[in-house]
């Protein structure tokens, strides 16, 4: 794969320089290129992501531009550097979402679902429903700002429904 | 600011979908959406902890979730993650023995003679009544009818003693859709009810592990005198299939047996049957075994594992039976044994060992072993829900249960 370099440019005006190859992570990007309506010299608007976001995206692809290659190149690579690859990148994942607050994720999916960018929405509504876990539904409702729109006659019987629940 | 509400639905939809399952209580106090959201899609599929193997156990009465990761089984530095959840229930409910098929459990228990049978995932129960059953002495199994697609295809088989019959036992059918136990005619030539040594459900039928002679097979009980610590026993897997509400013939198990080796049954995705033979009469091993093929009458079967049972710590191939658990993609099982001269609470095996393949063998605290493990698929499959029928003289204060995390 060629290392051309691609422009792209934010909502907010911030230009930044990406590898092809970490852009075509982006179906979008990736179909633009196909089509051929990338010019080499103009950056390609992003109307829907401001620069921090985008910046998160960029980061995010240049990480994930070697598996996509390694799938075909290292065949014969064992399940044990399998194994380990797959670890390292799940702790750079961890790390990097750990970093970043709840509207920062929700802000990265809507720019991952404008990209289509499939890894990286599965890694964020992974990581937003993660969230959840070992909370009250008190505390749920306001991590997501989410209005309680049952009648405390409700909130008893679901609390009976649910006598023979999971969790 | 951007929140939940600002999203697309199909992202908001992508979000609960990974909600990890032992959260659902809280997902569906949350608000309607959320639980209307639950009700109708399996949740927590992608989450991680539910990527590996998820399992019911029963300890103490209590209903638990079961979950491993076994991550880097290949690397030294493998992390198994075990996560075991009790399931909370009413506090007047002991469970005893479950049985599980399609995303459903059929449940007998304490101090009551009527079975129920149970959606953990929609929080369902239907609770059926079941004459003259004082004592235990009946056995169960939980299919369905794969011809009907329609809602209540479910079956229940009861097999009992009845000395009014020539063989000894009388067979019952509960079909769902009726909500009436009918006698069934079927003469089987094998006593299913007291050599059972395990069952399991794959594709709405039963698998019964059928051990020892059979009140019809009594002619060959002298054939292997010579070696008297180490006579040959006849098993086979017995099919119930419940759409034809009628057992198939004898399957072949891959090895031989002697009587009072232990072997115990696995289901592994609903698609295949593992078998764990745990030698020591002859040589001190466990084998695992799996079907490349099992209908209802046939059954192949391939070698999944070996490993000699000398190397497990703290294991007695003569009084541990055990339960367990394949990832067959990983090439692992997940072995708990439990010592049956000694069970009781506070009993010394408290241990889970990871068998994988050139010799592995990795042994992991996990508190107290599991009575019975089965593996478990969530379904959405509805019950007609009841009312339990009135209790006689329990105590019925409502106490919520602690909910333990280990």
């Amino acid at each position: 794969m060629s290392s051309n370099m691609i422009m792209l440019k934010s909502s907010d005006g911030a230009s930044f320089e990406i590898e092809e190859a970490a852009a075509r992570k982006s179906k979008i990007i990736a179909n633009m290129i196909e089509v051929e309506c990338v010019d080499e010299d103009k950056a390609i608007p992003l109307q829907n992501v401001t620069g921090n976001i985008l910046a998160l995206v960029i980061e995010y692809c240049n990480k994930h531009i070697v598996d996509d290659d390694d799938d075909v190149a290292t065949e014969e690579a064992s399940e044990e550097e399998e194994e380990a690859k797959k670890k390292k990148v799940d702790d750079w994942e961890a790390e990097f979402m750990n970093s970043m607050s709840l509207e920062t994720m929700f802000e990265l999916l809507l720019a991952a679902n404008y990209l289509n960018i499939k890894s990286l929405i599965d890694l964020v509504c992974q990581t937003i429903a993660n969230n959840i876990k070992d909370k009250t539904p008190e505390e749920v409702r306001k991590i997501f700002s989410i209005e309680n729109d049952f009648t405390p006659e409700e909130e008893e019987e679901i609390r009976k429904e649910n006598a023979w629940a999971f969790g | 600011m951007t929140t939940m509400s600002n999203l697309p639905g199909v992202l908001e939809d992508e979000i609960l979908s990974r909600i990890p399952m032992n959260s659902l209580r809280s997902m569906r106090s949350t608000c309607k959406k959320w639980n209307t959201f639950s009700k109708t899609k399996i949740i927590g599929k992608a989450a991680e902890e539910e990527k590996h193997s998820l399992s019911l156990m029963l300890r103490d009465s209590e209903v638990c979730s079961l979950s491993f990761n076994l991550q880097g089984i290949c690397n030294d530095d493998l992390v198994v993650k075990i996560g075991i959840k009790e399931i909370s229930l009413p506090n007047d409910v002991m469970i005893y023995e479950i049985f599980h098929c399609d995303g459903l459990l059929l449940c007998r228990l304490e101090k009551t003679s009527s079975l129920v049978v149970w959606n953990p995932y929609l929080a369902q129960t239907m609770w059926i009544e079941v004459k003259e059953d004082s004592s235990r002495n009946s056995l169960y199994a939980l299919g369905y009818d794969s011809n009907n697609k329609n809602r209540n295809h479910h079956k229940i088989l009861r097999i009992l003693d009845d000395f009014g019959q020539s063989s000894g036992l009388r067979h019952e059918i509960y079909r769902f859709n009726s909500n009436s136990w009918m006698d069934l005619k079927v003469t089987p030539d094998w006593d299913v009810w007291s050599n059972k040594c395990d069952a399991v459900s794959l594709k709405g039928n039963t698998y019964f592990l059928v051990q020892g002679n059979t009140f019809k097979d009594e002619e060959d009980e002298d054939e292997d005198e010579e070696e008297e610590n180490a006579i040959k026993t006849h098993a086979f897997l017995l099919c119930f299939d419940f759409t034809t509400e009628s057992f198939g013939p004898r399957l072949p198990l891959p090895c031989e047996f002697y009587v009072g080796e232990h072997m115990t049954l696995s289901c592994v995705r609903e698609e295949q049957i593992a078998l764990l033979y745990n030698s020591w009469k002859k040589c001190e091993v466990m084998e695992i075994w799996i079907t490349t093929m099992i209908e209802p009458n046939d059954a192949s079967w391939s070698k999944f594992l070996k490993v000699e049972t000398t190397l497990i710590p703290r294991f007695k191939s003569e009084t541990d039976h055990v339960n367990f658990i394949i990832d067959e993609e990983k090439k692992v099982a997940v072995v708990f044994n439990r010592d049956v001269l000694n069970f009781h609470r506070g009993s010394r095996y408290k241990r889970a060992h990871i068998i994988g393949e050139d010799g592995y063998l990795k042994s992991v605290y996990i508190g107290e072993a599991p009575f019975f493990l089965s593996s478990y698929v969530p379904s959405l499959v509805q019950l007609q829900t009841n009312q339990p029928p009135k209790p006689k003289g329990i105590d019925c204060k409502t106490k919520r249960r602690r909910i333990i995390k280990r």
